[in-house]
């Protein structure tokens, strides 16, 4: 007993599914660049960080989570003292206070779906 | 509730009715306050001295110490959109009730879950507090809701040896910060806060000014929950004035409830009925 699928239904699946994950990309993709535009300002503009740190963050894909942060060992030090200060700075925080960009990332991201269809 | 109550009230006690921020300040310096590092007979025990932000260069520099420093005040979205309704169900404000029975000069004693009797909740109102949802039977005060807010402190110990470091290590992690939750006593309102340990870090490795020393820094990021009022009372006057309109009982007519009394009536004496003698 079986059943046959047309083979035009079959291209018309997978080209909807290519949409979606197209569209999934994207805005994943949207996220990133929210994420990491909205911390650099901060930074650029923070006394601590400055426009030649803020250049240097950047976003990235590891063990299925992303990060944010400065890769490479070149800035750390410097990033280190401008997040958590020292006897001189006070601490930024500015890693750690990302809920509203987050919160800002995922709408655009959302609404990016939206727009294609695929949510 | 702020700004100047007048005149049926008292003007606000800026020194004593703490606010907003200086209320849990004030709450999380005294969490972490109190450590006394156990010393050998032959030395001193101090007290582990407590500092907002780095303490002056002008003060005696003692180690180990602790640092509060303020990072964010951020909307708590999962809490402002929740279906969480604190006029009938304020967990957050669970009260505690204090023994009052206390030396002057002496902290109050916690001795157990009760009504809440202080001041803050977040009004700065010397008068009596406002009620969420009803109103203030005696004052006639009611505050429709709170936005929650989070608060994120950083909390750093500095020492200058593994064994103070080591030593405060377990009593943060033990005692100051356990595992979730953590609760902390505010004493401007007489609330538990729920607080969270968002993240630890060790800073050791951190170069600082102070070359000839090791330095055993300690990061801990916390959040608080707070509230801050959608509400703001800027002035509550007594009424001078009372105008009531007198109507016919069986006439439909009536001014519209909020209308000018000073301006000129529409519902006029002819429509009254007349009088009817007595049977």
């Amino acid at each position: 007993m079986g059943f046959e699928i047309p083979s035009h239904a079959v291209d018309a699946l997978e080209q909807h599914m290519l949409l979606h994950a197209q569209a999934a990309h994207d805005a994943t993709v949207l996220a990133h660049r929210s994420v990491l535009d909205d911390v650099r300002e901060a930074a650029a503009a923070h006394p601590s960080w400055g426009p030649e740190l803020a250049a240097q963050i950047d976003t990235w894909d590891e063990n299925d989570r992303t990060w944010i942060g400065i890769r490479g060992a070149g800035f750390e030090s410097q990033a280190f003292a401008a997040e958590y200060g020292d006897e001189k700075r006070a601490p930024s925080g500015l890693m750690r206070t990302l809920d509203n960009t987050m919160n800002l990332a995922a709408q655009r991201a959302q609404q990016h779906l939206a727009s294609r269809g695929a949510f | 509730m702020t700004a100047g109550v007048t005149p049926s009230v008292a003007e606000i006690e800026t020194i004593g009715s703490v606010g907003f921020i200086l209320a849990e300040e004030a709450a999380l310096k005294r969490h972490v306050s109190g450590l006394t590092i156990p010393r050998p007979r032959s030395l001193p025990s101090n007290e582990v001295p407590v500092w907002y932000r780095w303490p002056d260069g002008e003060r005696a520099q003692q180690y180990p110490f602790i640092t509060i420093d303020l990072l964010d005040i951020t909307p708590d979205i999962e809490r402002q959109t929740s279906v969480w309704d604190l006029g009938t169900d304020p967990s957050v404000f669970e009260g505690t009730l204090y023994d009052t029975d206390v030396a002057p000069g002496q902290q109050p004693v916690v001795v157990g879950a009760g009504q809440r009797v202080g001041q803050y909740f977040p009004s700065v109102s010397s008068d009596s507090m406002p009620e969420i949802g009803a109103e203030n039977p005696t004052t006639g005060y009611r505050v429709e809701n709170y936005k929650p807010v989070k608060l994120v402190y950083q909390i750093t110990h500095h020492a200058t040896s593994a064994q103070d470091d080591r030593w405060l290590m377990a009593k943060f992690i033990i005692d100051v910060f356990p595992p979730n939750p953590v609760w902390l006593s505010v004493d401007a309102d007489k609330t538990w806060r729920r607080m969270e340990r968002l993240s630890f870090t060790n800073a050791d490795t951190q170069e600082t000014t102070e070359t000839d020393k090791r330095h055993f820094r300690k990061i801990y990021t916390i959040s608080i929950e707070a509230e801050v009022p959608v509400d703001t009372t800027v002035e509550v006057v007594r009424a001078s004035r009372v105008h009531v309109d007198l109507y016919d009982r069986t006439h439909e007519a009536r001014e519209a409830v909020d209308h000018d009394s000073s301006s000129e009536h529409h519902i006029a004496i002819g429509e009254f009925t007349e009088p009817q003698p007595a049977p």
